[in-house]
């Protein structure tokens, strides 16, 4: 029996440790938390979706009333650009979840797909291309959550997979991390596990045969009181303890702090929690043995509270980007130029470099800049799909880059587009789903046999476009169940030899990307029930069985207490 | 039962273990809207209703592991809430707190959830342990060694 009563002051400190604000529980309902990250990681900022845009326009408005009452420079006008190409409609939307796009200038290049959203654990693959994505392999297929990669040269890859606990009670397995390493253009990949037991900190991995981690250790009896720091060069399969680094000793008396590097060799530590000197930079540049602090840049028109975004580029850059603003530094954060506007009407976003005279910046509504002199001035480079905002960005050369661009909607994953002029038009490369289906793809003299119809209703009112255009269409081929436009008709196809096959919905949920019907229904909100129509009858069964025959109407039913959806 | 009924009494322990994780408001604010969305994804997934705290309660430690450790996030932040203490008239008794408070800044993530669970949720250990990805028998252990490192922070023995 819990007697959480016999240690009063504990519990006492403990909830007033972590007392939630007023009205928490409606932010968590309604949408996305306040001051989120300059750059989150692109699953997040699809599930952000409207209220992330209202925040953004409100942000804006703020931040130009802030910089006039604070005095900031206005920005300096950049000379006017060619106006950037439309790249386009969007691609289709989707769940997918991408991640950790690395390229190299011949094309080849990976991605990881995750078939459950983080922080969920599911399967995961490794997809790999040799054609800058015109085709693609999936390779190494297992479970996981968060994973990381790198690749290098020959064919080389390493992939950091995070161990998160799965199951619940007597089935719940605890957190394992495990690196996978492959030689041969992902032919053959060898599983390594983590140098040592513990609490991992960060993994940085640098290419397809070198990282950094970081590893929590206790010297005694009392709380974690050291990072070890390990390095490997050989692809995980062996491990050098580079040294420990004294927490208190180091960093003071916080313990919690974020850390990246950019190269590895060049780190950066920021401590957030129980510091009690003013806020400041630890970076490294010998791997994490040694370390240097230097205070925080004050970043003008700062919001008091908010925090700075801190980006760590290439061979010890580093950038802040405030409120219309960016500093930047090339000596690991020692020393750091005046405040360098951001072009006009930005306020925020995410920097990326390749080198000192390529950095790039990304913008929450899909726009790319591009520096030639490390922020000084800014060119308008190009633009993402309408409806589209950056995740991971990586260029291999000035001109070609790729992007896990996110969907600014509601419960949508990402797709991968790349770049050949710089950022200025994007194409979708994304690999085809490896979500396993029966439903046939390609092969000639398939012809449409029949409509059906599949739409989302909130409170007895159909909701629009909820099907996108194109599902069922890839680059490489056309499955039999496809969506021509977002009407929600869905066209099926048989072959001459498949006569008398009958579709299921589940059938076209597979061939979407999209699990199961509630993850149709979009927004969370406040729906509370979803129920599914047959024909204006409702469906009691698993809605995967569904027939899809011709004619067949589906409706999914979303239900909201208050009225609204 | 619908979603939001079953998931609204466990909202207040999801941002408690998140914040005790993280740290900050925003942050915690942040991973508990993200666990909201996935677990309602999810939800099918989940057999037996009765066991949703702990399985949300997983969902949300991941969240905060994960999105302290994710190597894409190349961003840094610094949460300011972290002095908010700044104020606070130095009786004896806060002074006191200030102490555990301290203490409890000096453990890992993975203890200071421990003890809040435990100690703050009054979960029981087999709930402790769902939530935190381990067996009964780990959670126990966690817990007191937890419980050991504070007393150490501390610099004191503390009654229990």
């Amino acid at each position: 029996m819990n007697d959480g009563t016999s240690w009063p002051e504990l519990r006492r400190v403990l909830l007033e440790e972590t007392q939630p604000a007023p009205g928490f529980e409606q932010r968590i309902l309604s949408g996305p938390g306040a001051a989120p990250a300059a750059r989150r990681s692109s699953w997040a900022i699809a599930a952000a979706a409207a209220a992330l845009t209202i925040l953004i326009v409100v942000t804006l408005l703020l931040a130009g009333r802030a910089l006039q009452r604070t005095g900031v420079p206005a920005a300096t006008p950049t000379p006017p650009a060619a106006s950037p190409a439309a790249s386009g409609p969007p691609p289709a939307l989707s769940t997918r979840s991408l991640s950790s796009p690395t390229f190299d200038p011949s094309g080849a290049g990976w991605v990881i797909e995750l078939d459950q959203q983080p922080p969920l654990v599911g399967g995961m693959a490794v997809m790999h291309t040799v054609d800058a994505g015109a085709h693609w392999t999936s390779q190494l297929e297992v479970s996981g959550g968060y994973a990381d990669l790198r690749s290098g040269p020959a064919g080389q890859a390493l992939v950091h997979v995070m161990g998160l606990s799965t199951g619940v009670g007597a089935a719940a397995r605890p957190a394992q991390d495990s690196f996978y390493s492959t030689g041969d253009g992902g032919a053959h990949w060898q599983r390594y596990p983590p140098p040592a037991a513990g609490i991992i900190q960060t993994v940085q991995i640098q290419d397809g045969r070198e990282a950094w981690l970081t590893m929590e250790v206790a010297t005694g009896s009392g709380p974690p009181d050291q990072w070890v720091i390990y390095h490997t060069a050989d692809g995980a399969r062996t491990w050098q303890r580079l040294g420990t680094v004294d927490l208190a000793a180091t960093f003071g008396a916080s313990n919690v702090g974020f850390s990246r590097s950019s190269n590895g060799r060049y780190g950066v530590f920021i401590p957030l929690i129980g510091s009690a000197t003013p806020t400041r930079l630890y970076t490294t540049s010998d791997g994490g043995v040694h370390w240097q602090g230097a205070p925080m840049p004050a970043v003008p028109g700062q919001v008091p509270g908010a925090a700075p975004a801190v980006f760590a580029l290439a061979e010890g850059h580093l950038a802040i980007v405030g409120q219309g603003v960016l500093l930047a530094s090339d000596d690991g954060g020692q020393h750091w130029s005046a405040p360098r506007p951001l072009p006009p009407s930005v306020t925020g976003g995410g920097v990326e470099g390749l080198d000192s005279g390529h950095w790039w910046l990304t913008t929450r509504d899909g726009r790319l800049f591009s520096s030639a002199d490390e922020g000084g001035t800014w060119t308008a480079a190009g633009t993402l799909p309408k409806g589209m905002t950056f995740g991971s960005l990586a260029f291999s050369s000035p001109t070609v880059g790729w992007t896990t661009a996110s969907y600014l909607r509601p419960n949508t994953g990402n797709a991968l587009l790349a770049t050949t002029d710089g950022g200025r038009t994007w194409r979708s490369v994304t690999p085809p789903h490896p979500y396993a289906t029966t439903v046939p793809c390609g092969g000639a003299g398939a012809t449409v046999t029949a409509h059906a119809h599949l739409g989302v209703s909130y409170d007895g009112r159909e909701r629009q476009a909820t099907v996108p255009a194109g599902v069922g269409v890839t680059d490489g081929c056309r499955y039999r169940l496809t969506t021509a436009d977002t009407s929600g008709t869905i066209d099926v196809a048989t072959a001459p030899a498949e006569r008398g096959r009958v579709y299921t919905l589940g059938d076209f949920l597979d061939v979407w990307g999209v699990p199961d019907v509630a993850s149709m229904a979009g927004a969370f909100g406040s729906a509370t029930r979803v129920t599914v129509l047959v024909d204006g009858r409702p469906y009691s069964g698993d809605p995967r069985t569904i027939p899809l025959r011709n004619g067949t109407r589906v409706v999914v039913q979303v239900t909201a207490p208050t009225g609204g959806g | 039962m619908g979603f939001e009924e079953l998931l609204q009494p466990h909202l207040e322990p999801a941002f408690r273990l998140a914040r005790a994780m993280l740290g900050g408001h925003a942050d915690a604010e942040d991973a508990v809207q993200e666990s909201v969305t996935l677990a309602w994804r999810k939800l099918r997934q989940l057999r037996d209703p009765g066991a949703f705290r702990p399985w949300f309660l997983a969902i949300v430690a991941n969240r905060c592991r994960a999105s302290r450790r994710s190597a894409w996030w190349s961003v840094l932040r610094v949460d300011h809430s972290a002095v908010e203490l700044d104020g606070v008239q130095p009786d004896d008794d806060v002074v006191g707190r200030l102490d555990l408070r301290g203490a409890l800044r000096r453990l890992g993530r993975e203890d200071r959830a421990a003890l809040l669970l435990f100690y703050a949720l009054d979960l029981p250990v087999e709930e402790v342990a769902a939530a935190l990805g381990v067996s009964a028998s780990a959670a126990k252990a966690r817990i007191h060694r937890a419980a050991g490192r504070l007393r150490t922070a501390m610099g004191e023995e503390v009654r229990r």
